[in-house]
């Protein structure tokens, strides 16, 4: 080694992490870009520190749980009820006494004038069943009110009188920004409550809310939430008949089955725990019932034998056949992994094949190639929700890879090859099918026809099949691939979103949805969607959000061709890099969604 | 929103929501931590907890001059040390018989679909690990409060009680080290 070199060495990673001084780092920097031996060392190095953050990423993924910090506070000798209290070894009789001082500080807050918002005091629990009905009779009237005649939001009747009465006992939550605003002072809302009742109130980061009325500033802001929405029924009762809309997300009323299917859908009744940030809601529906029986997944027709996937000379897509002598449907769902052929495929559009149907069905390959295999012998499940989301904003090869490459660290599947590193890796997917177990008795009811999910705050999806049954033979199927993209990201920010957040997004797609299309988009409200039809029954839908995509597999998607976000306008194509084997969206039917009806039946 | 640094004060006083706050911002980052030196979830989330437990107990004695990260990583540091030599007394002493780093069972799960693909990506993290722990501590303390945790060099000297100097030298020394081990390491699995 040169003495040049030695006397640079040592400078060699904090150059690369930018702890040297202008100076220093810039007689670094050209020594190096003129030096072979010392540029090699530097690239040496900077591989350690890809390869040790990518170790860690796939072994250090953890999340913040509730359990631990009980965990901790039981430790430390806090009572049980200190999850929410401002002070250890507080008296149990604290929570009763804030609660009446709160009212008292609603007093104070009202008033001053201050914005406040609902909040729903500890103590409420005696009473769970009639909030309950109260939530689901304000969710009904308001999921009514908003599909009212040419385009004006109508409060409608109801034979069941609102128990407004009830709405007035919760108890406000004071949010300082606003309350700034409306008294025009700095802080002189918060300190006129923390004069009046200083031991009532706690901040929480932006927030000050009512000491020891919240287990958690998670629970809190779910509860915010709802809240707001209740706050937003109040303000339409006390305004009459008519209130203008807020965002028109359509020019004329949605018409046609798909848009009749999902006008129909509601969030089923009941509280709904979260686990570990991963929520799901059931989703209901009034359709009848189908009137066939409910198709083969193609993981059961592949098991069967009775489909077969072959490759297909077309490129971009696979052959499909029926065979089953049973005369079952079998149905393919854009996102289905095939396992075999020259590569795994992505199915990229829902499809019912009929027995006896043989057809092109469009997919994308995944993974390292292989040696003269043509058919497909199995598939274990579905792409996590972000690649289905992607599919159906039509990318294509290069930008699936591109997420999954991004994924499979998060994964714990670093190192793969492509999907397969997802399903060949017995551990990840014993981890998922825990959180979908979760989540399975809640959605075995009669009515529910899919679910919605959210990760954090990010609601990720809503998907829903025509009827009961065919949803229970595709629910875990599908769930694992929302629970499959919530696992993929680096973490999962924020508090889950609250039911309207889900009604909303059914309400948008409705609305969204114009007469006899199957692919929708609502730019205002960030939603896409498409179901699968046959003959004016729905077979099937999805609605993704923007958040479907996790951010960074977004990026990773657009360094790859494709636009990433969703929802792109109506009849974008999302092109791919050229050359790729599969053109996304090519020659595709259905208005540059991805996705055809597929009702060739 | 608090700092970290007046969350701590507010602890200090006996403010339990400021407490859980704290925890609700660092916990993964001590498991994380915890993890990397001792290679097991138990004890990772086992020393987290207990760090936590010290924090709150010690509040008092928090100077809000320093900053939070330095003083949660010393505590965090310290503990997991201490735990660690403990553990390779006890190993020296034969009352332990398992490797503290060697934990693949609890990573990747016993029955495979995909043996082959499977066992490499282990086989792979196995690796990754045992290098990491072969590293001598302070070189490894360097590194992942750099590599993972992304502290600026100076806080790393803070949290170690080291001068600027000496931490530059133990991240460099720390890569340079693993490097050659990945390195050595790799070609060796390679021949056998």
């Amino acid at each position: 080694m040169r003495d040049a070199c030695r006397s640079i060495e040592l400078d060699l990673s904090a150059w690369m992490d930018g702890e040297l001084s202008v100076a220093r780092a810039e007689t670094v920097r050209s020594h190096v870009e003129a030096c072979r031996a010392c540029s090699a060392e530097q690239q040496m190095l900077a591989g350690v520190g890809s390869t040790l953050r990518r170790w860690d990423a796939a072994e250090t993924r953890y999340l913040a749980t509730n359990a631990f910090r009980s965990r901790v506070l039981e430790q430390i000798g806090a009572p049980a009820s200190a999850a929410g209290s401002s002070a250890a070894g507080a008296p149990d009789r604290r929570g009763r006494l804030v609660l009446v001082r709160a009212a008292a500080a609603a007093v104070v807050v009202v008033a001053t004038g201050a914005a406040v918002a609902m909040a729903l005091p500890r103590g409420i629990g005696d009473d769970a069943e009639r909030i309950a009905r109260l939530e689901a009779q304000l969710q009904e009237l308001t999921g009514r009110a908003e599909t009212g005649p040419d385009g004006a939001v109508a409060v409608p009747s109801t034979s069941t009188p609102i128990d407004v009465a009830r709405l007035e006992d919760w108890q406000p939550v004071v949010t300082p920004a606003e309350d700034t605003a409306a008294l025009g002072g700095d802080t002189a809302p918060a300190e006129g409550v923390e004069r009046a009742l200083p031991e009532a109130w706690e901040e929480h980061e932006d927030r000050w809310i009512v000491g020891d009325s919240f287990p958690a500033l998670d629970e809190f802001r779910r509860r915010e939430r709802d809240l707001r929405f209740r706050a937003d029924v109040r303000r339409r009762l006390a305004a009459g008949a008519n209130v203008s809309p807020e965002r028109p997300t359509t020019d004329r009323p949605a018409g046609g089955p798909l848009a009749s299917y999902l006008g129909g859908l509601r969030v089923s009744e009941g509280t709904f725990a979260p686990y570990a940030q991963v929520q799901v809601w059931p989703i209901e529906s009034d359709a009848p019932e189908g009137v066939v029986d409910a198709p083969l997944t193609a993981s059961e027709a592949l098991r069967e034998k009775s489909l077969e996937v072959t490759e297909s000379a077309r490129g971009g897509a696979v052959l499909v056949e029926n065979s089953d002598r049973r005369g079952r449907a079998v149905m393919l769902l854009a996102g289905d992994v095939l396992h075999g052929g020259r590569r795994d495929r992505v199915v990229a559009e829902d499809v019912i094949l009929a027995a006896g149907q043989r057809r092109q069905v469009r997919s994308v390959a995944t993974g390292d190639a292989r040696r003269s295999r043509r058919r497909y012998s199995r598939s274990d499940g579905m792409a996590p929700v972000g690649v289905r989301a992607l599919l159906a904003a039509g990318a294509g090869e290069a930008a699936i890879d591109g997420v999954v490459e991004a994924a499979l660290p998060w994964l714990g599947a670093a190192g793969g090859n492509g999907l397969d590193a997802v399903y060949g890796n017995d551990e990840l997917l014993r981890r998922a099918d825990s959180y979908v177990s979760r989540f399975t008795s809640r959605l075995d009811r009669p009515r529910v026809v899919g679910f919605a999910v959210a990760a954090g705050g990010d609601l990720l999806g809503v998907e829903v099949f025509g009827d009961h049954d065919t949803f229970d033979a595709l629910s875990r199927r599908a769930l694992r691939s929302y629970v499959l993209e919530a696992l993929a990201r680096p973490r999962l920010e924020g508090s889950t979103p609250g039911r309207e957040v889900v009604t909303a997004a059914l309400t948008a797609s409705h609305r969204a949805t114009r007469d006899d299309q199957t692919a929708f988009v609502d730019t205002a409200a960030n939603l896409r969607g498409y179901g699968l039809l046959e003959s004016g029954h729905v077979h099937h839908a999805i609605v993704f959000t923007d958040r479907s995509v996790a951010p960074g597999a977004a990026s990773a998607a657009a360094a790859r061709g494709a636009a990433g976000a969703l929802p792109t306008a109506p009849g974008t194509v999302v092109d791919d890099e050229p050359g790729t084997e599969n053109g996304p969206g090519r020659g595709d039917e259905s208005g540059g969604t991805g996705l055809s009806s597929g009702s060739e039946r | 929103m608090d700092s970290d640094e007046r969350l701590m004060q507010r602890v200090a006083s006996g403010d339990l929501p400021a407490f859980r706050l704290l925890m609700e911002r660092w916990e993964a980052a001590a498991k994380r931590y915890a993890y990397r030196v001792f290679g097991d979830y138990q004890s990772a989330e086992d020393a987290a907890q207990e760090t936590f437990v010290r924090l709150y107990r010690a509040a008092g004695r928090y100077q809000p001059t320093a900053k939070f990260s330095t003083y949660f990583y010393t505590v965090l540091g310290n503990l997991c040390r201490d735990r660690l030599r403990a553990t390779r007394r006890r190993t020296a002493r034969g009352e332990v018989t398992e490797d503290a780093f060697v934990i693949d069972e609890l990573v990747a799960g016993p029955e495979a679909r995909r043996p082959d693909r499977r066992a490499e990506a282990a086989e792979d993290r196995a690796l990754v690990r045992r290098v990491v722990a072969e590293l001598p501590e302070k070189l490894m303390r360097a590194v992942s409060l750099r590599e993972f945790e992304g502290l600026a060099y100076q806080e790393i000297a803070d949290v170690m009680d080291a001068n600027l100097g000496e931490v530059k030298t133990w991240i460099h020394r720390g890569r340079k080290k693993l490097a050659h081990r990945l390195r050595a390491v790799m070609a060796e699995e390679e021949r056998t």
